[in-house]
């Protein structure tokens, strides 16, 4: 099944097409030609199997016309993905429509694409009423600059990602880490040309948006400083609100780019500087279970890499040679005394240390797949024991992988089999989404907007730097 | 022609704003290391009373240290965003020459924590020890400066392009 735009040269084989399939006292395609109106079909190898008339009232915002799909091909989503491409071609701001109380089949598809009803027309159809439906778009910038990634996307409050710029600072590779003030100074320099790239990509201009999103905490003050700065300079010079999100937020949403929320629900986030199972019974609402009492995931597979000579940052190094080692060496799991739920990471990294000065000042050989190995299993059993603890508590429905070591791909099946084994919901983001990105935080962002969140301030003074922000 | 003028390079944040060559809001306060809470608030509340769309500045001219950075790049930030989304010429200065003109003094140390000042030695912005320094010392506890900037000072700064590095800045990179 292909959709495409109807061709100009077509237009004559649409009429005869829609007379054919269509009971409408009046052909739509005798008025298409004239300027605005755009017909998309879906066809088979064979036939046109269905159609979408919108008509272009200026720009941005569209009505629906008419939207139709072949007896024959019915129950077969056509009808969805005929909006879906709409709406994924278009600028879009606005979109109206109007549907016949008794086609409830067209009022449920237009409520599952989020479209809501503003006013009802009484009698309009003989005795039956008009429903008139709406739905708006909204266009958010997001920018990201917590740590070393400058980072800037524009998200439709849909949730669709129009672009999504990533700068990864390369200049702290001469370092071992990330040097807060040197990441502070790239930002600054990098912001501008990340931003305008985001911009083109989405093609959109910087007039037609309407929210600026900026991650306000957990971060380096520093760094964070430069995006919100800047997020409250285009807020001001754009006149249009600032959206400050939680950057362990924007990690936990970066899943509803592919999937939608069941709650209740556990995330697990982990990255460079967090390790949690978070607790959501509703959007935004979120209690930490579990984390960790010292060293996050990311950090010690960093520090691992880097006892074995893999440089920085060496994580995804570690994730790849474990793969071609064994689980041989028995490395401890720590257990933290006055909280079950509680994890730790210092001891596991101290044994890796240890291990490796020791076989070093013996002068033997170093078995860096099977270490590799044997430190991520250690790593995953942690998790495992972790998150089957806090799905004993409680019916979830979902768990949710999210923050930058959601890359890992051993991590990603131990929850994906626990998820399978409770026969609930799994779901991690796609790649360019697991590390620290724009895109995650316009996501947050349409979250807020979609629940009329209070956050969202035109009062500058009010959007501060939280470096120590934690989910709450 | 309306002109912009921020400079949050020192513990102070230093602003004015003009009309063609008149001045119609200018001020001198204590940042307390608050540039960022502090400085686009500020520039808002004065374009709001005096009566000036944040569309219609036509210039911005920053400080650009030597300094600490923390400061520097408040105002840099804000520049860079002005030059991406409006038609605002954004231009740096050297906040050492701006505050010698300010001030009328020959020689201007800025405070750089630790016994130091930035200074100008042979043309050259660097630290040296405060004690090494015979000028006026600008730093947090000092009042001594001018609350009103004539457009005098500002014409005769040397702008250079946003696009150049800041000015000298502890620990910068090469």
């Amino acid at each position: 099944m292909r959709i495409r735009r109807l061709l100009d040269r077509e237009m004559s084989c649409f009429q005869l097409f829609e007379r054919q399939y269509t009971k409408e006292q009046f052909c739509i395609a005798s008025f298409i030609e004239s300027y605005g109106y755009h017909v998309y079909v879906s066809e088979d190898d064979v036939q046109w199997t269905g159609y979408l008339v919108v008509h272009e009232l200026d720009e941005g915002i569209f009505d629906i016309i008419h939207i139709m799909v072949l007896p024959q091909y019915r129950r077969q989503q056509i009808a969805s993905e005929l909006i879906r491409y709409f709406e994924k071609n278009q600028y879009i701001k606005n979109i109206t429509l109007e549907v016949d109380t008794v086609n409830e089949n067209a009022f449920h598809l237009y409520q599952k694409h989020g479209f809501y009803t503003t006013a009802v027309r009484k009698n309009y159809y003989e005795k039956r009423n008009g429903v008139l439906m709406n739905k708006k778009m909204d266009y958010i910038l997001a920018i990201e600059t917590s740590c070393d990634e400058t980072a800037a996307a524009v998200v439709r409050s849909d949730f669709r990602i129009l672009s999504n710029v990533i700068h990864t600072q390369e200049v702290h590779e001469q370092f071992g880490g990330v040097v807060p003030e040197v990441a502070s100074r790239e930002h600054v320099e990098k912001l501008p040309h990340i931003i305008e790239q985001a911009m083109q990509e989405a093609g959109i201009s910087y007039h037609q948006l309407d929210y600026i999103a900026v991650t306000n905490g957990p971060g380096l003050a520093g760094s964070l400083m430069i995006g919100v700065e800047a997020a409250k300079t285009l807020g001001w010079q754009l006149d249009i609100p600032v959206i400050p999100i939680n950057h362990m937020a924007g990690h936990i949403y970066a899943n509803r780019a592919n999937t939608a929320f069941s709650y209740p629900l556990l995330a697990v986030t982990i990255s460079g500087g967090h390790t949690e199972i978070v607790e959501m019974c509703d959007d935004e609402q979120f209690t930490i279970l579990s984390q960790t009492h010292d060293d996050a995931i990311g950090e010690v597979y960093d520090k691992v890499a880097r006892i074995l000579g893999l440089g920085y940052p060496g994580g995804p190094k570690v994730a790849t040679l474990a793969q071609n080692g064994e689980h041989i060496h028995k490395f401890p799991i720590a257990r933290v005394k006055e909280d079950v739920y509680g994890m730790s990471f210092s001891g596991l990294k101290t044994a890796v240390i240890n291990y490796v000065h020791t076989k070093k000042q013996r002068d033997e050989a170093i078995d860096i797949e099977n270490i590799a190995c044997s430190f991520q299993q250690t790593v995953i059993q942690t998790l495992d024991e972790k998150l089957r603890l806090c799905l004993s508590q409680k019916e979830y429905k979902q768990i949710l992988l999210a923050g930058g070591v959601s890359a890992n791909k051993e991590i990603q099946n131990c929850l994906k089999k626990i998820a399978e084994e409770k026969e609930i919901k799994f779901s991690v983001p796609e790649q360019q989404l697991c590390t620290d990105n724009a895109a995650m935080i316009g996501l947050a962002a349409c979250v807020k907007l979609a629940n009329n969140m209070s956050e969202i301030s035109e009062n500058m003074e009010k959007i501060r730097i939280k470096p120590g922000l934690v989910l709450q | 022609m309306i002109t912009l003028l921020i400079d949050t390079a020192t513990d102070f944040l230093i602003y004015a704003l003009f009309k063609d060559e008149e001045v119609i809001d200018s001020f001198v306060v204590a940042a307390e290391k608050k540039h960022s809470d502090t400085a686009l608030y500020m520039i808002q509340n004065s374009l709001i009373k005096k009566g000036i769309k944040q569309n219609e500045i036509d210039r911005m001219y920053i400080g650009g240290g030597p300094g600490s950075y923390s400061g520097i790049r408040i105002a840099r930030t804000i520049a860079k965003m002005l030059q991406l989304v409006s038609t605002t010429e954004c231009y740096q200065f050297s906040t050492i020459a701006f505050l010698q003109l300010l001030t009328g003094e020959s020689q201007i140390g800025l405070h750089a924590g630790k016994n130091q000042v930035y200074a100008q030695v042979e043309g050259c912005d660097q630290i040296i020890q405060r004690d090494q320094f015979q000028g006026m010392v600008i730093d947090s506890g000092c009042g001594q400066l001018p609350q009103k900037i004539s457009y005098e000072v500002v014409s005769q700064l040397m702008l250079v392009d946003l696009a150049e590095q800041p000015y000298y800045v502890k620990g910068a990179l090469a």
